[in-house]
């Protein structure tokens, strides 16, 4: 394959016609090895989690869909495997539960499902676990290998979903906070539970920031808070709130973005 | 000067045509279309039955009586279809004899001579503006006439295959379009072959889809966005205006690019404006029922007649809704189609999406019809065909051109 067919190849893979349905595609198919990986090594204690977390998904999805009388996209799989993923090993399942109902109907289904949402379900089920049972391990880093999270990371970003203007700086401006504090950063990312988190919450297309340069600024905003946050606690809990303040940030960026497009649009053009 | 697209992109589809001019198959109705003008009201000139010659005035803007439409073929007016609020839906002209109207030309070609003759000959529906994409009003003079000698369409013709064959009418028309405004650009695709015309500045363009729109060469040249306001007019117009000045006589021509996956023989025929689409490929279809566009594949129409400002047809197979499976993956797809189209932002937007736009804004903007943030965005600089790409990677459900022309709408309201 020449560079050139290989470039053509890689270009129409991103523009298959990427419907709201359809996108769901890679990012499922970029799951399937972590759970895998999470079903060998702990068989029952990962199944039982994962198959609630998205039977209750799929049941907040399908009552907001017979209510609005709409359809039910494959996102809610996405959700639903993600989260179940991200818990921590000894969860009470009562409480993961009631985190990712949170999640989906208030920062999801409320906005009218996926694509309308400003933040992700999965980020703020997490979040307000983390804050809602401070004795729990909601902060603990997923044990997920870093090998197991490559192929999503490699999908999202083949097919245009993920976007490499987020995530690279994300990760440089983590590592030189964390390298400043004295840290150790590559040992922190190193991991598979923060990569899945930094590609799927953190460059999620809907929920970063909607604009290129905006892209670069809220991905080195949410590096550097992940980073100043790790110093004090566990880094994936760090993680997910600097996320979490990014995604609520993001809209804000892109109208500085829009503001300064306009000014240069309107000067340089007269 | 030389203007260089980064972004954009070269879509592959089926049935290219061959780069090569034959004479198109024999056509017995030509129709002048309302959705070339959307806003137009006519007054009508003819009733259905009148015998028609070339350039006979067939119908004029209620709002300017002096600009004509006029026929272009000698024949008589098969039907004339209304359409919604008295506009016109599509006037039929079957085909009869080579009967066709001589011109006074002006003794002196002045600015006010080309443009009474242009008028008269219905020529000046060929220049369309920006912002809005509509026909210039009567009197208006251009900032600047963008002249636009390459198409970057798939499956269009090859402009440095017509224009050699019709060489002295396009300089001829190019050189007297340089009294209609103060600064004239001509553009072509970086090396063509294509003679530059003393008084206009030429201009390469290199670069993949959109680089040759019109909207996206004037928003290098002549950036209409907030506030001025630009002219453009395709080389085949060029040609028909210089065939105008040579001859006296309408150019009863054009060069069509047949191409897409349901064609036998694609390539470049030579036909009549607004030409019947279903004689133009007859014998010329690999399936029955193939579904004929005029225009790109990306943006074409679905209509019998050739629109005033294609110079493409495609014809693609006739695409069956999928069959009524009773499987779990159909239940599943129709489950999933019955959502409203949400947009779910990917890099393919930020690479097919018009020059200097900032796609997802924009595309949020038009979707809930935020009116102020879509002019800031720069929505007065584009019209319909430059939002194709868009709707194309974006699965299609959503119509952004249709969208942006609402909105370009209310805008004009504003002025």
């Amino acid at each position: 394959m020449t560079p050139a067919r290989l470039r053509q190849a890689l270009l129409t893979a991103r523009l298959g016609n990427w419907t709201a349905a359809t996108s769901v595609l890679p990012a499922l198919l970029g799951l399937l090895l972590p759970v895998g990986f999470r079903l060998w090594a702990q068989g029952p204690d990962f199944a039982l989690p994962l198959l609630a977390m998205l039977a209750a998904t799929l049941l907040w999805q399908a009552a907001f869909a017979l209510l609005r009388r709409r359809g039910i996209g494959l996102d809610g799989l996405v959700t639903g495997a993600l989260f179940a993923l991200l818990l921590p090993a000894d969860a009470p399942l009562w409480q993961a539960m009631l985190g990712l109902s949170f999640g989906v109907v208030l920062a999801e289904q409320v906005f009218g499902g996926r694509g309308r949402n400003f933040v992700h379900p999965v980020v703020v089920g997490l979040a307000f676990l983390m804050f809602s049972f401070p004795d729990g391990s909601w902060r603990a880093t997923p044990d997920i290998p870093l090998l197991a999270a490559l192929p999503a990371l490699a999908l999202l970003l083949v097919s245009g979903q993920a976007s490499w203007r987020v995530l690279l700086p994300a990760v440089v401006a983590f590592w030189l906070v964390v390298l400043g504090q004295g840290g150790a950063p590559k040992t922190l990312l190193a991991n598979g539970g923060i990569v899945l988190a930094l590609v799927f919450l953190l460059a999620d297309p809907v929920t970063s920031a909607a604009t290129n340069p905006g892209r670069w600024l809220h991905g080195a905003l949410v590096g550097a808070l992940a980073g100043l946050f790790a110093g004090g606690s566990e880094p994936f809990g760090a993680v997910v709130f600097a996320i979490l303040l990014g995604s609520i940030l993001a809209p804000l960026i892109d109208s500085g973005v829009i503001a300064v497009h306009t000014r240069r649009r309107r000067s340089g053009h007269g | 000067m030389r203007i260089k697209v980064g972004n954009g992109l070269n879509l592959t589809f089926a049935g290219a045509p061959r780069q090569a001019i034959r004479v198109g198959a024999p056509v017995r109705t030509v129709a002048l279309l309302g959705a070339d003008t959307p806003h137009l009201r006519p007054l009508m000139r003819v009733e259905p039955g009148d015998a028609v010659a070339a350039g006979t005035p067939l119908f004029a803007d209620r709002k300017h009586p002096e600009m004509l439409f006029v026929s272009p073929a000698a024949g008589r007016v098969a039907d004339i279809l209304r359409g919604a609020r008295r506009g016109l839906d599509t006037l039929t002209i079957a085909i009869e004899g080579d009967a066709a109207l001589d011109f006074a030309l002006p003794q002196a070609l002045t600015r006010e001579s080309l443009v009474a003759l242009l008028l008269q000959a219905g020529c000046w529906p060929a220049f369309r503006t920006r912002p809005f994409g509509h026909i210039p009003p009567l009197g208006a003079t251009p900032e600047a006439i963008v002249l636009v000698a390459l198409d970057t369409r798939p499956l269009a013709a090859d402009p440095t295959v017509v224009i050699p064959a019709y060489v002295e009418w396009f300089e001829r028309g190019a050189r007297a379009l340089r009294l209609l405004g103060d600064k004239v650009y001509l553009c072509r695709a970086e090396g063509a072959d294509i003679a530059g015309i003393e008084g206009i500045e030429t201009v390469d363009v290199a670069g993949s889809h959109p680089a040759g729109l019109a909207s996206t060469l004037i928003h290098h040249l002549h950036p209409v966005g907030h506030g001025g306001s630009a002219w453009h007019i395709g080389y085949q117009d060029i040609i028909a205006i210089g065939h105008l000045l040579a001859t006296g006589r309408l150019w009863g021509e054009r060069v069509v690019a047949l191409g897409g996956a349901a064609l036998g023989e694609p390539g470049l025929v030579v036909t009549r404006p607004g030409a019947d689409l279903r004689d133009l490929t007859r014998g010329l279809l690999t399936e029955a029922g193939a579904q004929l566009l005029s225009g790109s594949p990306l943006d074409g129409r679905l209509q019998h007649h050739l629109g005033r400002y294609h110079l493409q047809v495609t014809a693609r197979p006739h695409q069956l809704p999928a069959p009524a499976g009773n499987g779990w993956w159909h239940r599943l797809k129709v489950l999933a189609g019955r959502s409203p189209p949400a947009l779910i932002p990917n890099a393919a937007h930020e690479r097919v999406a018009p020059i200097g736009i900032l796609p997802i804004p924009f595309l949020r903007a038009l979707e809930i019809g935020d009116l102020e943030t879509a002019r800031r965005l720069g929505a007065l600089e584009l019209v319909e065909e430059d939002m194709a790409l868009l709707t194309h990677v974006d699965g299609g459900r959503t119509d952004y051109g249709a969208l942006l022309r609402a909105m370009l709408d209310e805008l004009e309201a504003e002025q």
